[in-house]
């Protein structure tokens, strides 16, 4: 009896603690979705979460007054071309090494993974150099053509997936006339759809999210992405150059957090398979 | 071998190279030139006076030397292993409970499982904002902390509580996905191991340090090692909450080379920083093989 009562005291008590902790892991995010509706005035004067006087003004300001149809687009290119070329290029490296028999292959496939290893800053320095000398500095080319060239860690998501695929069934069709190409193209791709899914949402959303590259290679207005525009278009509009307009930042925030919000929702058990073998972002 | 065999070798293999032929210019154009120029320009006096003119000279190991004598960098390098360990410790220990608790089913775990990742889906440059504005000085923490009759520091702009207010934003970041890593290492043991244990009579605290523990120290160690290896090269959290203020004590590698080649223009000095950071992660790559590695072998023994 006692020990029961001790139970439900220390479970009750585990409770709490989770309710808490799930407190301060959202508590953030609902600030983020208020703030966008408060005057500046009330943002920094007063917690309160639900706004007293509610105001649409920082959307309004979004949709009408800044480029934000720019800014999307420019993301949505860099989202388009990375999740094309990525998909298109690591699906052919990772087909080679999963299926195909030549010489190198092993080091091939070591140094692939090896290369994930490296940090994009020991990169970005040379490749901004390189990149500057064939003219393409403030532009997107440096951060999509580089994904026709597959990347790691995709070529080693899909290698994985379709070493899980029998291989009976690449015979089979090799019997009946098919080249490799054709097995590729009509058994080993259709079947891995899945996993182009996952890639192609985790390519998207890493895009959607991506700061480092644009920071490094975006000068000019007209190619800043959402991530930058962020940063710099949505920060000083109070009419002062030295007052952050804090609610303008919370809702372009609450616009940027809901797509991938969306993504998850939808396709949330796909992506948890994903990030789970994927390992992390980046 | 016959010549018609190796001729049909040497056909397959024409056509495998067909196919890696991407990954391989990958590797050449995007990965191997840079690095290796990386290495080259780390041992070079490259800077923004010479790059134009191409008059830059090798000085051999300079840069490193005078990076290991420079203050500034043993206080850089000293921020990144604490902001790595520092989250490492608490993200994986709040991930893990939270883990222990959300592995079991009950009513609204699921969507509450989901809604747990946002902090870990959303952009970098947004949790960095949020992070400066939750840490102002009049911002939502201290006028929480005041409720409560505690006097909130300057987080933002103290050299002693700015890393204290990254770590907890990194955190905040990094705790969701321990958690379900550590989930999904929970749900590979069987409940027969469980059910069995507790009908020899082990307690609920010995299950967990004889059964969970150790059949979970594969998904720990994967963990832990993922979570140093990205954690070791952060760059936008630091870059948007602080820029590796005030005073250097937020700045971190990848801030830091960021601020040498960038800002300051010193290529060559940036680029030696990138490489002490890549032999680092190198380092512990290496580490984490050799330990995989050892494991196989005493599981054949």
């Amino acid at each position: 009896m006692k020990a029961s009562h001790k139970k439900t005291g220390r479970g009750i008590a585990l409770y709490a603690v989770m309710i808490l902790v799930a407190v301060i892991m959202f508590a953030p995010i609902v600030w983020i979705f208020s703030g966008g509706f408060k005057t500046l005035t009330e943002f920094t004067t007063s917690a309160k979460i639900i706004p007293e006087k509610m105001t649409l003004e920082n959307y309004i300001y979004i949709f009408t007054q800044s480029k934000i149809g720019l800014y999307v687009r420019n993301t949505l290119l860099l989202i388009v071309g990375n999740t094309v070329g990525t998909l298109l290029s690591s699906s052919l490296v990772a087909y080679a090494l999963a299926r195909l028999e030549f010489r190198g292959k092993n080091v091939i496939f070591s140094i692939i993974v090896a290369t994930m290893m490296i940090p994009n800053i020991a990169l970005i320095i040379p490749q901004y150099i390189m990149f500057g000398k064939i003219g393409w500095l403030d532009s997107l080319l440096p951060m999509i053509v580089p994904s026709f060239f597959a990347y790691p860690y995709n070529v080693f998501l899909l290698r994985q997936y379709f070493r899980s695929i029998p291989k009976e069934l690449d015979e089979a069709a090799i019997m009946d006339g098919c080249s490799k190409f054709q097995v590729f193209s009509r058994i080993i791709v259709p079947i891995s759809k899945p996993t182009f899914v996952t890639i192609g949402i985790l390519s998207s959303v890493f895009w959607w999210n991506e700061l480092t590259q644009p920071v490094f290679y975006i000068n000019s207005d007209k190619w800043r992405t959402l991530t930058i525009a962020l940063m710099t278009s949505y920060m000083y509009t109070s009419g002062n150059a030295f007052v952050i307009n804090w609610p303008s930042i919370m809702a372009a925030s609450s616009l940027m957090i809901i797509p991938p919000m969306i993504l998850y929702l939808t396709a949330g058990k796909h992506l948890e398979g994903g990030i789970k073998t994927s390992g992390l972002k980046g | 071998m016959t010549a018609k065999k190796r001729r049909s070798n040497g056909r397959r293999t024409r056509e495998a190279y067909g196919f890696i032929l991407p990954g391989v210019l990958y590797m050449l154009v995007v990965v191997g030139y840079p690095i290796v120029y990386n290495f080259i320009l780390s041992f070079k006096d490259t800077s923004v006076r010479n790059l134009a003119t191409g008059t830059s000279k090798f000085i051999g190991f300079q840069n490193y030397i005078e990076l290991f004598h420079n203050p500034t960098f043993i206080l850089v390098l000293k921020n990144t292993f604490v902001f790595t360990i520092g989250s490492l410790i608490f993200q994986f220990t709040i991930g893990y409970l939270l883990a222990l608790f959300f592995y079991k089913k009950f009513t609204l775990s699921g969507p509450i499982r989901g809604l747990m990742l946002i902090p870990y889906m959303m952009p970098m440059a947004v949790t960095g904002l949020l992070g400066q504005n939750l840490f102002l000085n009049s911002g939502l923490i201290n006028n929480l902390l005041s409720k409560v009759g505690i006097a909130g520091p300057a987080w933002l702009t103290s050299t002693s509580t700015a890393m204290i207010a990254v770590v907890i934003m990194n955190c905040w970041v990094g705790i969701p996905f321990n958690m379900l890593l550590l989930i999904s290492g929970m749900s590979n043991i069987s409940e027969d191991v469980y059910e069995a244990s507790a009908i020899d009579g082990a307690g609920r605290m010995q299950q967990f340090w004889k059964i969970t523990m150790p059949l979970m120290k594969d998904s720990i160690l994967a963990v832990l090692m993922l979570g140093f290896i990205y954690t070791f090269r952060a760059f936008d959290l630091m870059f948007i909450m602080t820029a590796g203020g005030p005073l250097n004590s937020t700045d971190v590698l990848g801030t830091y080379s960021y601020m040498l080649s960038f800002t300051q223009y010193q290529f060559s000095k940036g680029s030696a920083v990138a490489i002490v950071l890549f032999l680092c992660l190198l380092l512990i790559g290496i580490l984490y093989l050799l330990l995989l590695r050892k494991d196989d072998k005493e599981e054949e023994a």
